[in-house]
């Protein structure tokens, strides 16, 4: 624990730096490996903040079906999540 | 890399933890909701899912504006305006009358990329007669009156928009990180998630508020709070703002074509009916100028509004070169 930190308040260490990068890297390559329109779905949801009403419309599906698509991505990015050992 | 089993006890928790965030973040959740939220979340198994649902949201957060990840979400974009576009298409084919009837109501989707460095702007105007409704990625949407245009730019951290002219209803989606400023003449108006029109009319900006809460800055820096049902009206250049208790039904009435007008001055009612009208109606006089006017008019008919003002009230009206011209009666016809 103390040294975890002792690493928080280096946050310039280059360790850290490439730590984020190789986790950066690992979570696109998750969002690839999702089908296009669930990754998309999850996209718009999450980041772009597109409601789910909206989303829904567009692409001509339940609310329901695109809350599954978005538990689905979320669920498989845990599943991959990396774990600090 | 391979798919996880979709059917697999920990997938499909790891499902239901993603759920539970959805319904917390959208705030939908009824009493008897909250208490099933409570009795999951008491086993560990489900505690522990939940909270790596969180911190795998909070990790794509984290990394929004790296480039790779920029590069998908502009695809997200551009394929969620696609399918947009389909559906207008779609609908335009379903129900061709209908639309002809309602004449120029345009849907229009407006997506800019929201690089982080680079906010998107784009303009949007509305012709005589034609009202628009906007809807913005962020699931806002603006409606436009006619005659009017607004100005948006986006970017990761504030969604401004600029009142160029006319009048619009905002509805704001909810975002705490990125304030959504309306500019008209020289006021700001802040919301969070909320619905508001401001319109320019008369060298003034009038914002009525429908829900939730806005805050109006002046010129001086001086910030006016306004209520869910308050109407503030401020003259451009002046500090001075009068607010008073909007009559809410009466001010959405553009939106179906109507036009009401309750002791009017005459100069604010035809720069309103203008807004519609393919010959611009003039006013002859300041005497006519600031007659006041009471009616309900069909929005399409500038005809109608003519006949229903003279009719009425102290003014006559007078065609020259094919366009109506306003007076006050008492003026000398020349």
């Amino acid at each position: 624990v103390a040294e975890a930190e002792e690493l928080e308040q280096h946050s310039f260490d280059p360790e850290r730096i490439e730590a984020a990068r190789r986790s950066l890297a690992a979570l696109v390559a998750r969002l690839m490996d999702l089908p296009e329109r669930t990754r998309e779905i999850f996209i718009l949801y999450r980041i772009e903040n597109v409601a789910r009403r909206n989303i829904a419309q567009a692409f001509d599906l339940s609310l329901s079906t695109v809350e599954k698509e978005i538990a689905r991505a979320t669920a498989y990015l845990m599943i991959h999540q990396e774990r600090p050992t | 890399v391979r798919l996880p089993d979709l059917q697999s006890p920990e997938f499909v928790r790891a499902e239901e933890a993603a759920r539970w965030c959805v319904r917390l973040c959208e705030g939908e959740m009824t009493g008897s909701d909250r208490a099933q939220f409570t009795r999951w979340l008491s086993d560990p198994a489900h505690r522990a899912a939940f909270d790596q649902a969180a911190e795998a949201w909070q990790a794509v957060n984290a990394v929004e504006t790296s480039s790779e990840i920029l590069a998908l979400r502009v695809a997200a974009l551009e394929s969620l305006r696609r399918a947009q576009r389909a559906r207008v298409g779609r609908r335009q084919l379903g129900a061709r009358t209908l639309w002809a009837l309602a004449g120029s109501v345009v849907l229009v989707v407006l997506f800019g990329i929201f690089a982080w460095r680079s906010p998107s702007s784009q303009q949007f105007t509305s012709a005589i007669g034609q009202r628009r409704t906007i809807a913005l990625a962020d699931g806002s949407s603006v409606y436009l009156d006619a005659s009017s245009a607004v100005l948006v730019q986006y970017s990761a951290g504030a969604r401004t928009l600029q009142l160029l002219r006319g009048r619009a209803k905002f509805q704001v989606a909810k975002d705490p990180q990125r304030p959504f400023l309306v500019r008209a003449a020289d006021r700001e108006i802040v919301a969070t998630g909320t619905m508001f029109s401001v319109e320019i009319v008369q060298n003034e900006v009038q914002v009525i508020l429908y829900q939730g809460h806005v805050s109006v800055t002046g010129p001086d820096r001086v910030r006016t709070a306004l209520v869910a049902g308050d109407e503030l009206i401020a003259p451009v250049a002046l500090a001075q703002v009068h607010v008073a208790a909007a009559n809410v039904a009466r001010s959405l009435s553009w939106q179906s074509d109507r036009l009401e007008f309750v002791d009017e001055p005459l100069a604010s009612a035809v720069e309103r009916v203008n807004r519609y009208a393919r010959n611009p109606v003039a006013i002859g006089d300041a005497a006519a100028a600031s007659q006041r006017i009471s009616g309900v008019f069909s929005a399409e008919d500038t005809r109608a509004f003519i006949e229903g003002v003279t009719a009425v009230s102290a003014l006559r009206a007078e065609e020259r070169n094919g366009r109506e011209i306003l007076w006050e009666s008492g003026h000398a016809r020349r």
